[in-house]
Protein backbone atom coordinates (compact mmCIF):
# COMPACT_ATOMS: atom_id res chain seq x y z
CA UNK A 1 0.00 0.00 0.00
CA UNK A 2 1.32 3.38 -1.09
CA UNK A 3 0.89 6.47 1.27
CA UNK A 4 1.20 9.87 1.49
CA UNK A 5 1.43 12.44 4.52
CA UNK A 6 -2.62 13.39 2.93
CA UNK A 7 -3.34 9.91 3.39
CA UNK A 8 -6.32 9.97 5.90
CA UNK A 9 -6.79 6.30 6.37
CA UNK A 10 -5.27 3.74 8.59
CA UNK A 11 -3.40 1.22 7.38
CA UNK A 12 -5.13 -2.13 7.99
CA UNK A 13 -2.10 -4.38 7.20
CA UNK A 14 0.27 -2.70 9.15
CA UNK A 15 -2.35 -1.70 11.80
CA UNK A 16 -3.13 -5.43 12.60
CA UNK A 17 0.98 -6.31 13.09
CA UNK A 18 1.65 -3.48 15.23
CA UNK A 19 -1.25 -5.03 17.32
CA UNK A 20 -0.73 -8.03 17.31
CA UNK A 21 3.36 -6.94 18.34
CA UNK A 22 2.00 -4.56 21.32
CA UNK A 23 -1.07 -5.81 22.67
CA UNK A 24 0.13 -7.64 26.12
CA UNK A 25 -1.89 -10.80 27.18
CA UNK A 26 -4.05 -11.53 29.96
CA UNK A 27 -5.81 -7.76 29.91
CA UNK A 28 -8.21 -9.15 33.15
CA UNK A 29 -5.40 -9.82 35.20
CA UNK A 30 -3.76 -6.59 34.74
CA UNK A 31 -6.87 -4.88 35.35
CA UNK A 32 -7.31 -6.40 38.54
CA UNK A 33 -3.99 -5.72 39.56
CA UNK A 34 -4.70 -1.75 38.08
CA UNK A 35 -7.95 -2.01 40.62
CA UNK A 36 -5.93 -2.94 43.50
CA UNK A 37 -3.27 -0.55 43.23
CA UNK A 38 -6.11 1.82 43.08
CA UNK A 39 -7.27 0.63 46.72
CA UNK A 40 -4.69 3.19 49.04
CA UNK A 41 -6.61 6.21 46.48
CA UNK A 42 -9.98 5.35 47.84
CA UNK A 43 -8.29 6.43 51.17
CA UNK A 44 -8.19 9.53 50.38
CA UNK A 45 -11.38 10.21 49.75
CA UNK A 46 -14.05 8.21 51.84
CA UNK A 47 -17.49 8.77 51.78
CA UNK A 48 -18.13 10.32 55.11
CA UNK A 49 -20.41 8.31 57.64
CA UNK A 50 -22.86 9.87 59.98
CA UNK A 51 -19.97 9.55 62.76
CA UNK A 52 -17.64 11.51 60.28
CA UNK A 53 -20.07 14.01 59.78
CA UNK A 54 -21.14 14.19 63.80
CA UNK A 55 -17.31 14.77 64.37
CA UNK A 56 -16.99 17.58 62.20
CA UNK A 57 -20.26 19.20 63.30
CA UNK A 58 -18.64 18.70 67.41
CA UNK A 59 -15.81 21.18 67.20
CA UNK A 60 -17.95 24.48 65.85
CA UNK A 61 -20.85 23.30 68.09
CA UNK A 62 -18.83 23.40 71.13
CA UNK A 63 -17.19 26.81 70.28
CA UNK A 64 -20.51 28.19 69.82
CA UNK A 65 -21.97 26.82 73.16
CA UNK A 66 -19.04 28.27 74.55
CA UNK A 67 -19.81 31.93 73.07
CA UNK A 68 -23.44 31.66 74.15
CA UNK A 69 -22.42 30.90 77.35
CA UNK A 70 -20.11 33.82 77.98
CA UNK A 71 -22.33 35.73 76.18
CA UNK A 72 -24.38 34.90 79.08
CA UNK A 73 -22.43 35.36 81.71
CA UNK A 74 -21.84 39.03 80.36
CA UNK A 75 -24.94 40.09 79.95
CA UNK A 76 -26.23 38.68 83.15
CA UNK A 77 -23.15 40.92 84.98
CA UNK A 78 -23.98 43.98 83.53
CA UNK A 79 -27.65 43.92 85.03
CA UNK A 80 -28.48 46.34 87.29
CA UNK A 81 -27.94 45.40 91.05
CA UNK A 82 -25.39 42.71 89.66
CA UNK A 83 -22.36 45.41 90.02
CA UNK A 84 -21.27 44.26 93.49
CA UNK A 85 -20.74 40.50 92.68
CA UNK A 86 -17.30 39.95 91.59
CA UNK A 87 -15.74 39.39 88.48
CA UNK A 88 -16.06 35.90 87.94
CA UNK A 89 -13.47 33.90 86.42
CA UNK A 90 -14.48 33.97 82.77
CA UNK A 91 -14.34 37.20 82.85
CA UNK A 92 -11.28 37.28 84.45
CA UNK A 93 -9.68 34.84 81.84
CA UNK A 94 -11.24 37.55 78.51
CA UNK A 95 -9.33 40.27 80.55
CA UNK A 96 -6.00 38.78 79.99
CA UNK A 97 -6.31 39.50 76.20
CA UNK A 98 -5.61 35.71 75.42
CA UNK A 99 -7.98 33.24 73.42
CA UNK A 100 -9.42 31.35 76.05
CA UNK A 101 -9.16 27.46 75.91
CA UNK A 102 -12.87 26.46 75.20
CA UNK A 103 -12.63 23.05 77.55
CA UNK A 104 -11.45 25.19 80.64
CA UNK A 105 -14.00 27.93 79.84
CA UNK A 106 -17.21 25.27 79.73
CA UNK A 107 -15.68 23.99 82.95
CA UNK A 108 -15.79 27.21 84.40
CA UNK A 109 -19.09 28.49 83.63
CA UNK A 110 -20.41 24.73 84.33
CA UNK A 111 -18.97 25.33 88.02
CA UNK A 112 -19.99 28.64 88.57
CA UNK A 113 -23.88 27.75 87.41
CA UNK B 1 -22.33 -0.80 33.84
CA UNK B 2 -20.99 -1.89 30.43
CA UNK B 3 -23.64 -0.06 28.89
CA UNK B 4 -22.82 3.06 30.67
CA UNK B 5 -21.25 6.01 28.85
CA UNK B 6 -17.04 6.40 29.91
CA UNK B 7 -18.78 9.95 31.22
CA UNK B 8 -20.77 8.62 33.18
CA UNK B 9 -18.00 5.77 34.51
CA UNK B 10 -15.93 8.50 35.21
CA UNK B 11 -18.36 10.31 37.04
CA UNK B 12 -19.35 7.71 39.16
CA UNK B 13 -16.03 7.03 39.82
CA UNK B 14 -14.84 9.99 40.81
CA UNK B 15 -17.86 9.96 43.55
CA UNK B 16 -15.87 6.95 44.88
CA UNK B 17 -17.22 3.98 43.25
CA UNK B 18 -14.79 1.52 42.91
CA UNK B 19 -16.73 -0.62 40.18
CA UNK B 20 -16.97 2.13 37.78
CA UNK B 21 -13.26 2.71 37.36
CA UNK B 22 -12.66 -1.09 37.02
CA UNK B 23 -14.91 -0.82 33.97
CA UNK B 24 -13.07 2.34 32.66
CA UNK B 25 -9.75 0.37 33.69
CA UNK B 26 -11.11 -3.00 31.17
CA UNK B 27 -12.50 -0.48 28.46
CA UNK B 28 -8.97 0.95 27.82
CA UNK B 29 -6.22 -1.59 28.77
CA UNK B 30 -5.38 -2.16 25.48
CA UNK B 31 -4.69 1.20 24.14
CA UNK B 32 -3.30 1.86 27.22
CA UNK B 33 -1.04 -0.69 27.29
CA UNK B 34 -0.02 -0.75 23.89
CA UNK B 35 0.90 3.06 23.40
CA UNK B 36 3.13 2.36 26.61
CA UNK B 37 4.87 -0.50 25.11
CA UNK B 38 4.96 1.51 21.82
CA UNK B 39 7.23 4.86 24.43
CA UNK B 40 8.67 1.77 26.55
CA UNK B 41 9.42 -1.28 24.50
CA UNK B 42 9.50 -3.18 27.68
CA UNK B 43 6.44 -5.23 28.47
CA UNK B 44 6.53 -5.17 31.98
CA UNK B 45 7.75 -1.48 32.02
CA UNK B 46 4.84 -0.38 29.65
CA UNK B 47 2.00 -2.34 32.21
CA UNK B 48 4.16 -0.51 34.75
CA UNK B 49 3.47 3.02 33.12
CA UNK B 50 0.03 2.32 32.31
CA UNK B 51 -0.84 1.28 35.59
CA UNK B 52 0.89 4.75 36.75
CA UNK B 53 -1.34 6.48 33.90
CA UNK B 54 -4.87 4.74 35.25
CA UNK B 55 -4.06 5.92 38.74
CA UNK B 56 -2.71 9.13 37.92
CA UNK B 57 -6.09 9.43 35.96
CA UNK B 58 -7.87 8.36 38.57
CA UNK B 59 -6.40 11.23 40.96
CA UNK B 60 -6.99 14.03 37.98
CA UNK B 61 -10.65 12.63 37.51
CA UNK B 62 -11.90 15.91 38.51
CA UNK B 63 -10.60 17.33 35.67
CA UNK B 64 -11.74 15.27 33.35
CA UNK B 65 -14.44 17.27 30.51
CA UNK B 66 -17.12 15.17 30.33
CA UNK B 67 -18.29 16.81 27.24
CA UNK B 68 -14.88 15.19 25.60
CA UNK B 69 -13.87 11.59 25.18
CA UNK B 70 -12.86 10.12 27.97
CA UNK B 71 -10.00 7.94 25.78
CA UNK B 72 -7.75 10.37 24.18
CA UNK B 73 -7.88 12.02 27.79
CA UNK B 74 -6.53 8.72 29.17
CA UNK B 75 -3.66 8.02 26.35
CA UNK B 76 -2.60 11.41 27.00
CA UNK B 77 -1.90 10.92 31.04
CA UNK B 78 -0.47 7.46 29.92
CA UNK B 79 1.79 9.27 27.78
CA UNK B 80 2.90 11.10 30.48
CA UNK B 81 3.57 8.13 32.89
CA UNK B 82 5.76 6.20 30.42
CA UNK B 83 7.62 9.26 29.22
CA UNK B 84 8.43 9.45 32.77
CA UNK B 85 9.51 5.97 33.33
CA UNK B 86 11.60 6.91 30.07
CA UNK B 87 13.46 9.51 31.64
CA UNK B 88 14.01 8.03 34.86
CA UNK B 89 15.81 4.36 33.06
CA UNK B 90 19.28 4.61 32.78
CA UNK B 91 19.64 1.89 29.78
CA UNK B 92 17.02 2.02 26.70
CA UNK B 93 15.83 -1.37 26.49
CA UNK B 94 15.10 -1.94 23.29
CA UNK B 95 17.33 -4.20 20.64
CA UNK B 96 18.29 -2.45 17.61
CA UNK B 97 17.50 -3.96 14.37
CA UNK B 98 19.63 -6.89 13.08
CA UNK B 99 19.98 -6.17 9.13
CA UNK B 100 21.44 -9.57 8.55
CA UNK B 101 18.47 -10.83 10.22
CA UNK B 102 15.86 -8.91 8.31
CA UNK B 103 17.86 -10.22 4.72
CA UNK B 104 17.72 -13.43 5.86
CA UNK B 105 13.95 -14.23 4.94
CA UNK B 106 11.44 -16.44 6.82
CA UNK B 107 11.44 -19.93 6.22
CA UNK B 108 10.57 -21.83 9.50
CA UNK B 109 7.11 -22.42 10.55
CA UNK B 110 4.29 -19.60 10.86
CA UNK B 111 4.42 -19.93 14.59
CA UNK B 112 8.07 -18.87 14.73
CA UNK B 113 7.59 -16.12 11.16
CA UNK B 114 4.94 -14.94 13.45
CA UNK B 115 7.41 -14.02 16.94
CA UNK B 116 10.24 -13.27 14.05
CA UNK B 117 7.93 -10.74 13.13
CA UNK B 118 6.83 -9.41 16.20
CA UNK B 119 10.11 -8.82 17.23
CA UNK B 120 11.43 -7.01 14.22
CA UNK B 121 9.05 -4.81 13.92
CA UNK B 122 9.13 -4.27 17.71
CA UNK B 123 12.88 -3.71 16.86
CA UNK B 124 11.94 -0.81 14.45
CA UNK B 125 9.32 0.82 16.03
CA UNK B 126 11.90 1.32 18.64
CA UNK B 127 14.12 2.71 16.17
CA UNK B 128 11.18 5.54 15.14
CA UNK B 129 11.77 8.92 17.42
CA UNK B 130 9.14 8.45 20.29
CA UNK B 131 6.31 11.26 18.39
CA UNK B 132 6.49 9.21 15.63
CA UNK B 133 5.70 5.74 17.88
CA UNK B 134 3.11 7.12 19.21
CA UNK B 135 1.26 8.58 16.24
CA UNK B 136 1.29 5.43 14.18
CA UNK B 137 0.25 3.05 17.02
CA UNK B 138 -2.82 5.76 17.83
CA UNK B 139 -3.71 6.26 13.77
CA UNK B 140 -3.09 2.49 12.85
CA UNK B 141 -4.01 0.42 15.95
CA UNK B 142 -6.12 2.99 18.07
CA UNK B 143 -8.20 4.59 15.05
CA UNK B 144 -7.61 8.05 15.96
CA UNK B 145 -8.01 10.63 13.78
CA UNK B 146 -5.07 13.32 13.10
CA UNK B 147 -6.54 15.97 15.51
CA UNK B 148 -7.44 13.48 18.07
CA UNK B 149 -3.62 12.54 17.98
CA UNK B 150 -2.46 16.46 17.77
CA UNK B 151 -4.49 16.68 21.21
CA UNK B 152 -2.80 14.31 23.02
CA UNK B 153 0.14 14.98 21.67
CA UNK B 154 -0.58 18.97 21.96
CA UNK B 155 1.34 19.40 17.99
CA UNK B 156 -0.22 20.61 15.05
CA UNK B 157 -2.26 18.25 13.01
CA UNK B 158 0.65 18.51 10.13
CA UNK B 159 2.79 17.41 12.59
CA UNK B 160 0.93 14.47 12.77
CA UNK B 161 0.20 13.81 9.43
CA UNK B 162 4.07 14.22 8.55
CA UNK B 163 4.95 11.52 11.64
CA UNK B 164 2.38 8.33 10.55
CA UNK B 165 3.69 9.33 7.16
CA UNK B 166 7.32 8.86 8.11
CA UNK B 167 6.82 6.34 10.64
CA UNK B 168 4.94 4.03 8.07
CA UNK B 169 7.73 4.36 5.18
CA UNK B 170 10.22 3.57 8.34
CA UNK B 171 8.38 0.37 9.46
CA UNK B 172 7.58 -0.64 5.52
CA UNK B 173 10.87 -0.45 4.63
CA UNK B 174 11.71 -2.92 7.53
CA UNK B 175 9.11 -4.89 7.03
CA UNK B 176 9.63 -5.25 3.43
CA UNK B 177 11.23 -8.64 3.76
CA UNK B 178 8.77 -10.09 5.82
CA UNK B 179 5.99 -9.13 3.56
CA UNK B 180 5.20 -12.54 2.24
CA UNK B 181 4.65 -13.87 6.26
CA UNK B 182 2.46 -10.56 6.75
CA UNK B 183 -0.05 -11.31 4.31
CA UNK B 184 0.18 -15.09 5.29
CA UNK B 185 -0.39 -14.38 9.02
CA UNK B 186 -3.93 -13.48 9.54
Amino acid sequence: MTSSPFDHRPDPDLGRDLRDALTAPDPDAFARRVEAAALPLWGHAPIPTWWDELSLWARPGLLAAAAVALFAVLAARDRPGSAEVEPDTPVALLATGTVPEVGQMLVTVWNDR
Amino acid sequence: MKDMKDAELAALARAGDRDAFGELVRRHTGPARRVARAILGDADEADDAAQDGFLAALKALDRFDPLRPFGPWLVRIVVNAAADRRRRRRVRTAQPIDDTMAAAGPTPDRVAERGELRRHLLAALAELPERQRIAIVLFDVEGYGHREIAEVLRVAEGTVRSDVFHARRTLRTVLAPWQPATERIG
